[in-house]
């Protein structure tokens, strides 16, 4: 098996591990830490071929650090705590944003790379970043009423919909490196 | 700005956005384009041109709740002529407005020294543009062969010529000048192409009105130094902004060749001057750009998606915060912390009055009265709100006499209002109830006259008599005749027509929530107020009496009748009310009504008072007739 194959299996497990959760009580089975330590570990694994993914190593640790804290927080809690620092909160935020797009892009330059096409990768990232930052606005939904809430499920489902895709697209790419 | 405080939030607010935009550009340093590291200072001039606490939202949670205690803290003691120690601080404009009056005290001071400042920076920087101006203006002609080589740097790149170049003897280095008239100014020695090419882009890309901007906003807060060190970073970004547009344009040995020229620049002197541009900035700026070369590269389009979604929530977050509201103090809250989250917590509603007002008096806490007393009383409230706190002295209450149950923090009470009416200048008054919560028996319920009334976008209660025991039997409230109620009268036909409406409006009272070991369980009323709460439920009763005009003899008729404001078509009322009743003749105590289409409860209520009138229609002698009953006599 290659680095690549194995790079991409990882990451197309971690954004299971991201977008999925399993919780028994308090305690989240599939955390987001987890995905996030997956996607550092194929960072390694692929930054020989993508000169630009090694960048994302700080991001990922940090990202990574802040879901540990999150789990944590539920587990004991049961509530989240980051939203409560809200400076911070945003500051992280915009890395997740960014180390998203910027992990995808590298991919796609992957998969252009063995001449396979990146439309449908490119589509669900740059869909992914639109409704990530749409979710991070400050932005009334609930008095809009019904639009409100029609926007909201429709983003919901559309989300969905996105990350079934860009999980399938991970593990169908993967089968382009022997 | 029209006060220190004032100021104070707004340039706290504007360091706070500065911090969150340069930790989130240090994190980005290598990642994003040096568009978008020069663009998110745009972010900033907004956060120091709007008013902070627009739209009721704060950068800082819990900032403004120790602002507005430490302004309580230090202006109770002095008499300032600008600053209300009591009020809330409002920023209205991002820039100082000085009121004509002479100061009375240090902040007063401090705020005109701040306002001087200002005043004195912005004159300075107009002043240093002026003595420029006048330097460019006895500038020599260039040579016919610089302005040879410049027209050749035009036309090659696509480019504007400046519409004046001049020769500048004692000029370091080219630099652009005047926003609205630029002259290039070049120094009296050969200028590279590409230092040419540099101060064409800038002016081809508006920078000079860039500069003249952060001038303007660094005399605004001209004590921040965290803001200043923004702006020095800000014009820096934006040269290597340009930079990176020269870059773009160069070709292999060219740009090594740029990134020397910078480097024999480190050494010049940097003066900066307001609506001007000028490569050589300083030599520790100009290490910065030469990494920024060092890390040249033409970044993929596809990456301004992310750069401006990352841009986006910045901007959010700095323009418009979150949530700003300050937690409702406890009601043994004192000092200068507790009062301060009561001045940010005033009513904003009718209902949300009253309920502050009932919860004052059910858990005697001078903190929860400071939120809702009218001008008159509110020194006094406030000032009691800052005592040591004592336990409310039981005996000599009503609640007492009747019965009622203490149980820290409260009165175990909940209430309602009656007879709300709107008193004719935007207010209400109306009689408050405090009757006992479900299981407790008393002799009676409490009852106090009040008056809600508007004061700027807050509502305030005016106590119009004391507190006072009603011994009754039995408490049921509504419909009773012994209760209070309106009667409405209209006359049409020969007959005259009364009609006694009475409506008793409550808020819904929270319960408390308490979670034990293996479930959750509710305990009793929360007694915290809600001070922008709206009236939840609605209890009304209705009685009608028909007579005629002439004879005085009763008659039994059906009528119907519906709510509706003092001018209107009672026709219309009568289709569209949302509370419409058919009924017989007869009192409050009996069961007239046959038919009611009310909506009784719920967040869309509309029922919020008693109505102005309502709207009445009988058949009487074959004709049906529709009238208008105005309230005639309160009662009791």
């Amino acid at each position: 098996m290659s680095n690549a194959y194995r790079g991409l299996t990882k990451i197309a497990w971690g954004y299971v591990f991201l977008h999925f959760n399993l919780n028994l009580g308090t305690l989240n089975v599939l955390p987001n830490w987890a995905g996030y330590l997956l996607f550092f570990s194929a960072i390694q694994l692929l930054g020989e071929d993508l000169r630009d993914l090694p960048l994302l190593k700080p991001f990922c640790i940090l990202l990574g650090t802040a879901e540990v804290i999150e789990w944590l927080a539920v587990l004991v809690t049961g509530e989240t705590v980051l939203e409560r620092f809200f400076l911070l909160h945003i500051l992280v935020t915009c890395i997740n944003l960014y180390f998203h797009f910027q992990l995808l892009t590298d991919l796609i330059l992957l998969a252009e790379g063995q001449g396979v096409s990146g439309m449908h990768l490119r589509m669900c990232r740059n869909v992914n970043v639109v409704l990530g930052t749409l979710m991070a606005l400050p932005l009334p939904w609930s008095d809009w009423g019904v639009p409100g809430l029609a926007a909201v499920v429709l983003m919901l489902v559309l989300w969905i919909i996105i990350t079934v895709i860009l999980i399938w697209q991970l593990f169908q790419l993967r089968k382009v490196f022997p | 700005m029209d006060n220190i405080w004032a100021f104070l939030e707004q340039t706290l607010t504007a360091t706070v956005a500065a911090v969150l935009l340069l930790v989130t550009k240090r994190l980005f340093l290598d990642k994003l384009s040096p568009r978008w590291q020069y663009g998110v200072w745009a972010i900033l001039a907004l956060r120091v041109l709007l008013p902070t606490g627009l739209l009721g939202r704060a950068l800082i949670p819990g900032g403004q709740v120790v602002l507005e205690a430490a302004k309580a803290w230090v202006e109770r003691g002095l008499s300032s002529a600008l600053t209300d120690p009591y009020g809330i601080t409002q920023v209205t404009a991002p820039i100082p407005l000085v009121r004509l009056v002479g100061p009375n005290s240090v902040t007063d001071l401090l705020f005109l020294l701040y306002a001087a400042g200002v005043a004195a920076l912005l004159l300075w920087f107009g002043l240093a543009y002026l003595a420029l101006r006048r330097r460019v203006a006895r500038g020599g002609m260039p040579s016919p062969a610089v302005l040879d080589q410049l027209r050749r740097v035009a036309g090659q790149y696509g480019l504007n010529l400046p519409r004046r170049v001049v020769v500048l003897t004692e000029a370091e280095s080219a630099f652009v000048c005047g926003p609205l008239s630029p002259v290039l100014v070049l120094p009296d020695r050969a200028v590279d192409d590409k230092v040419l090419l540099h101060e064409l882009l800038h002016l081809k890309y508006g920078d000079l009105w860039a500069g003249v901007g952060m001038c303007v906003l660094r005399c605004l807060h001209w004590c921040n130094p965290v803001l200043w060190y923004c702006w020095n970073l800000a014009q820096n970004d934006c040269e290597a902004l340009c930079d990176q547009r020269v870059l773009e344009r160069l070709e292999g040995e060219d740009r090594r060749a740029y990134g020397v020229i910078l480097l024999s620049m480190a050494d010049h002197r940097y003066a900066r001057a307001p609506g001007t541009t000028s490569m050589a900035n300083g030599g520790r700026n100009i290490k910065a750009r030469i990494g920024a070369i060092a890390r040249f590269k033409r970044y993929p389009k596809g990456m301004a998606l992310a750069s401006g979604c990352v841009a986006l929530v910045l901007a959010a977050a700095c323009l418009v915060g979150t949530s700003g509201a300050a937690a409702v103090p406890a009601y043994d809250e004192r000092g200068e912390l507790a009062l301060a989250k009561a001045q940010l917590n005033r009513p904003t509603t009718v209902a949300g009055a009253l309920d502050t007002y009932a919860q004052a008096v059910l858990c005697d806490s001078p903190v929860y009265y400071a939120m809702v007393a009218p001008e008159g009383d509110r020194q006094q409230a406030q000032q009691q709100a800052t005592q040591p706190f004592e336990e409310a002295d039981l005996y000599s209450s009503p609640f007492w006499e009747l019965g009622f149950t203490w149980s820290r923090p409260a009165w175990q009470a909940e209430w309602s209002v009656m007879n709300l009416m709107a008193d004719g200048t935007g207010g209400y008054t109306g009689t408050l109830f405090f009757i006992p919560l479900n299981g407790h028996d008393t002799m009676g319920v409490v009852v106090q006259q009040v008056a809600v009334r508007p004061e700027g976008m807050f509502w305030t209660v005016e106590r119009l008599g004391k507190l006072e025991p009603w011994v009754r039997d039995d408490l049921w409230l509504c419909p009773s005749s012994k209760a209070p109620y309106t009667t409405y009268v209209a006359e049409a036909a020969g007959l005259r027509v009364e009609v006694d409406f009475q409506c008793r409006l409550w808020v819904e009272h929270q319960k408390v929530q308490d979670e034990g070991m293996f479930q959750l369980y509710s305990g009793g009323v929360d007694f915290t107020p809600n001070p922008h709460g709206i009236f939840a439920e609605v209890c009304t009763g209705i009685g009608a009496r028909v007579c005629s005009t002439e004879t005085g003899d009763t008659l039994d008729l059906t009528l119907k009748a519906a709510l509706m404001g003092e001018t209107g078509d009672p026709a219309q009322a009568l289709e569209e009310s949302q509370y419409c009743f058919t009924l017989s003749t007869g009192g409050l105590d009996d069961d007239v009504v046959q038919v009611s289409t009310g909506t009784y409860s719920g967040d869309g209520m509309s029922l919020t008072a008693m109505p102005a009138a309502l709207a009445v229609q009988f058949a009487y002698e074959g004709q049906t007739h529709t009238c208008v009953a105005l309230p005639e006599e309160v009662s009791p």
